[in-house]
């Protein structure tokens, strides 16, 4: 193989990697009211879990992960690219922290539902889920801008 | 890599993938559930046309579908990669790799 044909080769291999990362590190920016618009949802949620039961458990739980739902398939719009299978290594840091963040929340929130009560709960997961839901957005960007400034 | 494997790797690459632009529009769309053509088009800094070139080119293959959903100005055109599209994507880019070691 000659040098031309392995340097058009080597940019054929870059470009794959390039197009490969792009639906995870090229998206809009996220509003500013993205955490708290989390940490209000978490409110509710924990307090419809908490204070409600049977079908008005179900009434008032049903519509809030309507939203969710919604909220997802806003994003996804709004992204122009979904992306699946495994993410760029740099960013499962932030990926694993906000997965592991989210379940120890859950577990504190739980705990102090039982303990305290379910207003200080719900207060508590949303504040949490909002401070999370902030420092992954500003973690994941800082990580997405490091890969798409990669020369391709 | 000697020249008998190194052409018998060659033979791994898809004609059809060899072209830049089909390959970058077939790595998004391998790494995605759905990719709109806005995304693309920004993605490779191509025109429309040349983009609607492409992806017709990769759908003739039968290596994406095209989806259209809405009329007009809010109208949006995605793609999906197909089985066969990420089957060939693979083994073309591990071809890649192989050759380059």
């Amino acid at each position: 193989m000659s040098t031309e044909e392995r340097e058009a080769l080597a940019a054929q291999l870059r470009e794959t990697e390039r197009g490969e990362a792009a639906s995870w590190v090229t998206y809009p920016p996220s509003p500013w009211w993205w955490p708290l618009a989390f940490g209000a949802w978490t409110f509710l949620y924990v307090l419809a879990l908490g204070l409600l039961d049977g079908v008005a458990q179900a009434g008032a739980t049903f519509p809030l992960a309507l939203v969710m739902v919604g909220v997802i398939a806003w994003e996804r719009r709004r992204r122009g690219s979904w992306p699946t299978g495994r993410p760029p290594q740099q960013l499962r840091r932030p990926m694993t922290v906000l997965f592991a963040g989210l379940l120890g929340i859950a577990g504190v929130a739980w705990l102090v539902g039982e303990t305290v009560g379910t207003w200080p709960a719900a207060a508590l997961a949303g504040v949490a889920v909002a401070g999370l839901v902030w420092w992954y957005g500003a973690a994941y960007d800082r990580v997405a801008t490091q890969l798409r400034s990669r020369p391709a | 890599m000697s020249e008998t494997t190194a052409s018998s790797a060659l033979a791994g690459l898809d004609p059809a993938l060899n072209a830049p632009k089909r390959l970058a529009i077939m790595a998004v769309l391998a790494s995605s559930s759905s990719t709109d053509f806005g995304f693309l088009r920004e993605h490779l800094q191509v025109s429309d046309s040349d983009l609607s070139k492409q992806t017709a080119a990769l759908e003739q293959a039968g290596y994406l579908t095209v989806h259209k959903s809405g009329r007009g100005r809010g109208g949006v055109t995605s793609y999906q990669a197909t089985k066969a599209g990420r089957a060939a994507y693979k083994r073309h880019r591990d071809t890649l790799r192989a050759l380059l070691g």
